[in-house]
């Protein structure tokens, strides 16, 4: 399929669920479909798209950012835009929208129009424009944005590559809705994943923070704006990293001051986009600083590495040489450094690594102990079950029973 | 002061964030948009996207001396302050 057939395909899988409109502009911002009629609505989702959009796509496109652009503006519309690039000229601008971030968007909305006084006729066509706007929860934009980008450019990112506008100079006051399960089911898996990277200043935290974000969009409560949702979303991840920080290494003096700053950060924050922005800043700060505490211990950068690469891949059979081959050592030498400087041996380490992983499936999942045991390649139930027992005094099913969070 | 036909809406109202003080769009509906607003600004997309409406309407300033500003985008006539 060429560029614009796999676009149309979009389009259409995306209007399956949602009327959200595609549209499609030369680097120049003018239309390329420029063969709408000019009644259409979508000629008007495309004024507003140069209105809103303009500006921010100018900045994108001077900062050299390919990745994907979200706009959200005070009246609580939100866009998406993806850029094509041929070369390192970008060739064209596609965005996706608008949509609205929560159910009181629209309410918002009209009660704006309302403070316009408008008459019948002119009240009628301008209601009829908003009201053909989808809600949309931001999370879910966010996948739309992801896979529009792979649709146009065929790379795999995340929704951490996002990036949000910046700037907003007036209120934005929305909410979102719920579309999400009465089921927490996995939220604390991944969440408890993401914590063990965080504690340990593994800098792939961003992958397991994307699981836990696919997860839940945040914790369920409406106060009928979208905005305090997302403020009190990010205070709950500054909470958990503030603490994990202190785990892994950070004094609670520094943790907790670097709390209060950015729970500041957070409540100073005018629309969604930044205060995803300020997330993001500031797990990337509890982050390094977690490292940096632990390059002051005795474990070297190799050393911490390889305990890295063993958090990584600990479904997998690790073997000593794979690990030394990793490192770049001899074994001999690999195993008495590792031993010297975290106390104890490579074999012991993983066993203990892979235990610990043990204790989230089995008490944030539902698998069996054969399951588990295969998934984290134990060789067989027993070894698992032995080897269980000898660090945490309890058998995999006792723990089970004692600490199941479902 | 009436607006040309066949200006481009988009460049007419980022011209207009430009101005100083208010500029106002009225219809012969009776309809009363301050242009500086972004929701105006969407409201008075969707009234362009009708000629007649849109060059029917009239536009008055605040502050004469934004007319300046627009004068490219508007029939030469005199025109109205509020």
């Amino acid at each position: 399929m060429n560029l614009q057939e796999r676009l149309d395909f979009f389009q259409q899988l995306i209007q399956c669920s949602h009327n959200l409109p595609l549209h499609s502009y030369e680097p120049e911002l003018i239309l390329t479909n420029s063969d709408i009629p000019p009644e259409a609505a979508s000629r008007d989702d495309a004024t507003f798209i140069l209105l809103s959009l303009g500006d921010s796509i100018r900045s994108h496109i001077e900062k050299g950012i390919r990745e994907p652009l979200f706009v959200d503006d005070h009246l609580g519309l939100i866009w998406i835009v993806v850029f094509e690039y041929e070369k390192n000229l970008p060739r064209g601008i596609h965005t996706l929208g608008p949509a609205y971030s929560g159910r009181n968007s629209y309410q918002n909305m009209k009660k704006e129009l309302d403070k316009h006084d408008l008459s019948v006729s002119s009240r009628i066509k301008v209601f009829k424009m908003f009201e053909h706007i989808p809600i949309i929860p931001t999370s879910q934009l966010f996948q739309y944005a992801v896979m529009l980008h792979y649709c146009v450019t065929g790379r795999r990112i995340t929704t951490n590559d996002l990036h949000f506008a910046e700037k907003s100079t007036q209120k934005q006051s929305s909410s979102e809705i719920h579309l999400i399960t009465e089921e927490h089911r996995g939220i604390w898996l991944a969440e408890q994943e993401f914590m063990n990277m965080l504690r340990e200043g593994n800098p792939n935290y961003l992958d397991a923070l994307a699981r836990c974000s696919s997860l839940s969009d945040g914790p369920r409560f409406d106060v009928g704006d979208s905005l305090r949702r997302a403020k009190s979303t990010s205070i709950v991840l500054l909470t958990l990293c503030s603490r994990t920080a202190i785990e892994g290494g950070v004094t609670p003096s520094v943790a907790y001051t670097l709390n209060d700053y950015y729970m500041q950060m957070i409540e100073d924050c005018k629309n969604i986009a930044e205060a995803s922005t300020a997330c993001h800043i500031l797990v990337e700060d509890y982050v390094q600083r977690i490292q940096q505490e632990k390059s002051k211990n005795a474990v070297s950068g190799q050393i911490q590495n390889i305990c890295n690469y063993i958090a990584i891949h600990i479904k997998e059979k690790l073997t000593i040489t794979q690990l030394a081959k990793q490192a770049g050592y001899t074994e001999y030498y690999f195993s008495h450094k590792f031993k010297n400087e975290t106390g104890c041996s490579v074999a012991d380490y993983i066993k203990r690594e892979k235990i610990q992983q043990a204790k989230l499936l089995l008490s944030g999942t539902k698998m069996s102990i054969q399951e588990i045991s295969d998934e984290l390649s134990f060789g067989s139930r027993s070894y698992f079950s032995s080897s269980f027992q000898k660090e945490t005094g309890l058998s995999p099913s006792e723990y089970r029973e004692q600490n199941m969070k479902l | 002061m009436h607006i040309k036909p066949d200006i481009h809406v988009v460049d007419f109202l980022k011209q207009v964030r430009k101005c100083r003080s208010e500029v106002l769009f009225e219809t012969p509906e009776g309809d009363r948009l301050a242009l500086k607003s972004t929701l105006s600004q969407y409201i008075f997309c969707t009234i362009a996207s009708n000629p007649l409406h849109f060059q029917s309407g009239t536009i008055r300033f605040e502050n004469e001396e934004d007319q300046k500003l627009l004068s490219d985008f508007l029939e030469a006539e005199t025109g109205h302050r509020f």
